[in-house]
């Protein structure tokens, strides 16, 4: 019997553990809306999320959404856990943004027509036809400022 | 007259020379016939495709040319190419089928690509499991008419969109057919077109998605039972007459959505059955006359970024919510319209009620706030707090109201 709730009160105490530190979820291609432009988010070459620290999850479909929710909303670095970003070279993975390194091409065709993608490192993007301008995420930020 | 007579005859005769020299050609389904037709024929030819199934490859034109299919011409992409490529020129393609396209998440594969393709006419073709239909980049003055895209995919991504137009002016899209596509008709960066007579359902988005696209025109369309229905966004100046929205359900599904749309036009629609007739965000000066909405979730989820709209002239039938807004702030116009829940009197017969009507119940309001609240809808506690509501207004918006509401339906039909 014991053991039976011990066993009980590892499972609650892993669900509170859970609870307790958000995390990005990933993104349902073809059913999440877009928080900003409600578009349905399909396609998985792009893909933002943001978690904020009590938990709450917003999705966007390219990155001009993403900046224009966050200044709509007014969101401090301090109010968010957590921005993730989905690869453009590597087929349903995403990664924190500061660890992707982003391009604006004409060859990218991104849902809002922003022109950034995200890659695994900047020899990934090589593939990518025309002219491409380089950007850590330091620089967008500086690129999206209000 | 007699001294022109004989420059008209003489213009006439070599008008008539030239056309001569265009050839009419037949081509078989041999292996390499079809390439080599093309690489052979001169601007101006007719192409005639006899019956039966082309494996070429990918197929590309670069001169002015007539393609005309007998009955039971495939042109198969064996799920391997883009089936046919037109770049810069201008060409007729009726009467073919085009099966298997190829699927790449890098190159959008077509059945038809137009490049720079002004002018060019794709009638009365049919399209089976292309990723997409027909596409269109940077192609002007071009017609689409008639022609039926269907396309089946386990996952949203394996598909593309089946009519997609990119950067194209003066575009007419006429009696099409398109079902199972992502979007069945997808616009960005296009002008001043024309979509008319088409029927877009069961795509798994969007029936028809407009993206940064001034002045077109929509009249006389159906679009039904897609995922998420129909979405007009960042546009100015279009018109959405006579169409019908229905059948679209979800979470995410609008019949119509308007997302920062200016100066444009909805008049004549019907909107029957969707979960949300129509949600609007960031939209201003927009006309909404006409329009039946009739058993819907919602017919107009309002939100409070929506200025100088007009709502006059429409039906509001057995929905589940006539309105629903976000916020207090009232700055569009709804007067003479015919709501079914309208519980005034008209004592003058002036076939107007004389009491204003408050079209935004307690409940929609509440649910805005709280969608989970939507559990206790149609319970008694609900209804003796609308009925209260009404009575005494204290959290509806009381400046959204139809001062002039009609005892009858209006008559609109045509």
């Amino acid at each position: 019997m014991s053991k039976y709730i011990f066993s009980l009160l590892l499972i609650t105490s892993g669900f509170f553990a859970q609870a307790c530190s958000p995390q990005p979820r990933p993104i349902v291609f073809g059913k999440d809306a877009c928080s900003h432009c409600r578009m349905i988010i399909s396609d998985p070459k792009f893909g933002y999320e943001l978690v904020t620290t009590k938990g709450k999850v917003y999705v966007f479909d390219d990155l001009n959404c993403y900046w224009n929710f966050r200044h709509e909303q007014k969101m401090s670095e301090k109010q968010i856990a957590h921005s993730v970003v989905y690869l453009y070279d590597q087929s349903q993975k995403f990664v924190a943004v500061t660890e992707a390194h982003f391009v604006k091409a004409n060859a990218v065709r991104s849902p809002m027509g922003s022109g950034f993608a995200a890659f695994s490192s900047a020899a990934a993007a090589d593939g990518l036809q025309g002219q491409a301008q380089h950007f850590s995420w330091l620089q967008i930020a500086e690129q999206f400022k209000p | 007259m007699s001294r022109l007579t004989p420059y008209l005859l003489a213009i006439c005769l070599l008008v008539g020379a030239h056309d001569t020299t265009a050839r009419t050609k037949h081509v078989g389904p041999a292996k390499g016939e079809l390439k080599q037709a093309i690489a052979a024929a001169r601007p101006g030819d007719t192409l005639r495709l006899k019956t039966g199934v082309y494996t070429e490859g990918n197929v590309l034109i670069e001169k002015n040319l007539f393609l005309i299919g007998a009955p039971g011409v495939v042109l198969d992409g064996q799920s391997k190419y883009e089936i046919l490529t037109i770049a810069n020129a201008q060409v007729l393609v009726t009467g073919i089928t085009f099966r298997r396209s190829g699927r790449s998440n890098m190159d959008d594969y077509a059945g038809i690509k137009l490049l720079d393709a002004h002018g060019s006419r794709i009638l009365n073709n049919r399209f089976e499991e292309t990723f997409f239909g027909i596409h269109l980049s940077n192609t002007d003055s071009a017609i689409i008419a008639g022609n039926y895209l269907k396309a089946t995919a386990a996952r949203e991504y394996e598909l593309g969109n089946g009519i997609h137009l990119w950067k194209c002016n003066h575009v007419r899209i006429e009696n099409n057919e398109i079902t199972g596509h992502r979007d069945g008709i997808y616009f960005e960066f296009v002008t001043n077109t024309y979509i008319y007579l088409n029927r877009s359902h069961s795509n798994m988005r969007y029936g028809l998605h407009f993206m940064f696209s001034n002045n077109n025109e929509y009249r006389e369309n159906t679009f039904s039972k897609n995922g998420a229905g129909v979405a007009v966004m960042y546009t100015t100046g279009v018109r959405m007459i006579d169409n019908v929205f229905e059948q679209n359900w979800g979470a995410a599904a609008y019949g119509l959505l308007l997302k920062d749309i200016r100066d444009s036009e909805v008049r004549g629609n019907k909107f029957l059955n969707n979960t949300s007739a129509i949600y609007m965000e960031g939209t201003s000066r927009t006309h909404f006359e006409g329009n039946t909405f009739h058993t819907n979730g919602w017919a107009i989820q309002l939100q409070a970024s929506c200025d100088a709209n007009v709502f006059t002239r429409n039906n509001f039938i057995a929905n589940t919510f006539d309105m629903a807004t976000n916020g207090h702030l009232v700055l569009n116009k709804i007067d003479g319209n015919y709501w079914d829940k309208y519980q005034g009197y008209d004592l003058n017969r002036d076939g107007l009620g004389d009491v204003p009507h408050y079209p935004v119940s307690l409940f929609a309001t509440l649910s805005e706030r709280v969608p989970a609240a939507m559990l206790l809808w149609r319970s008694f506690l609900v209804f003796l707090m609308d009925k209260a509501e009404k009575v005494m207004p204290a959290i509806i918006p009381v400046d959204l109201r139809d001062q002039l509401p009609t005892m009858k339906a209006h008559d609109l039909h045509r």
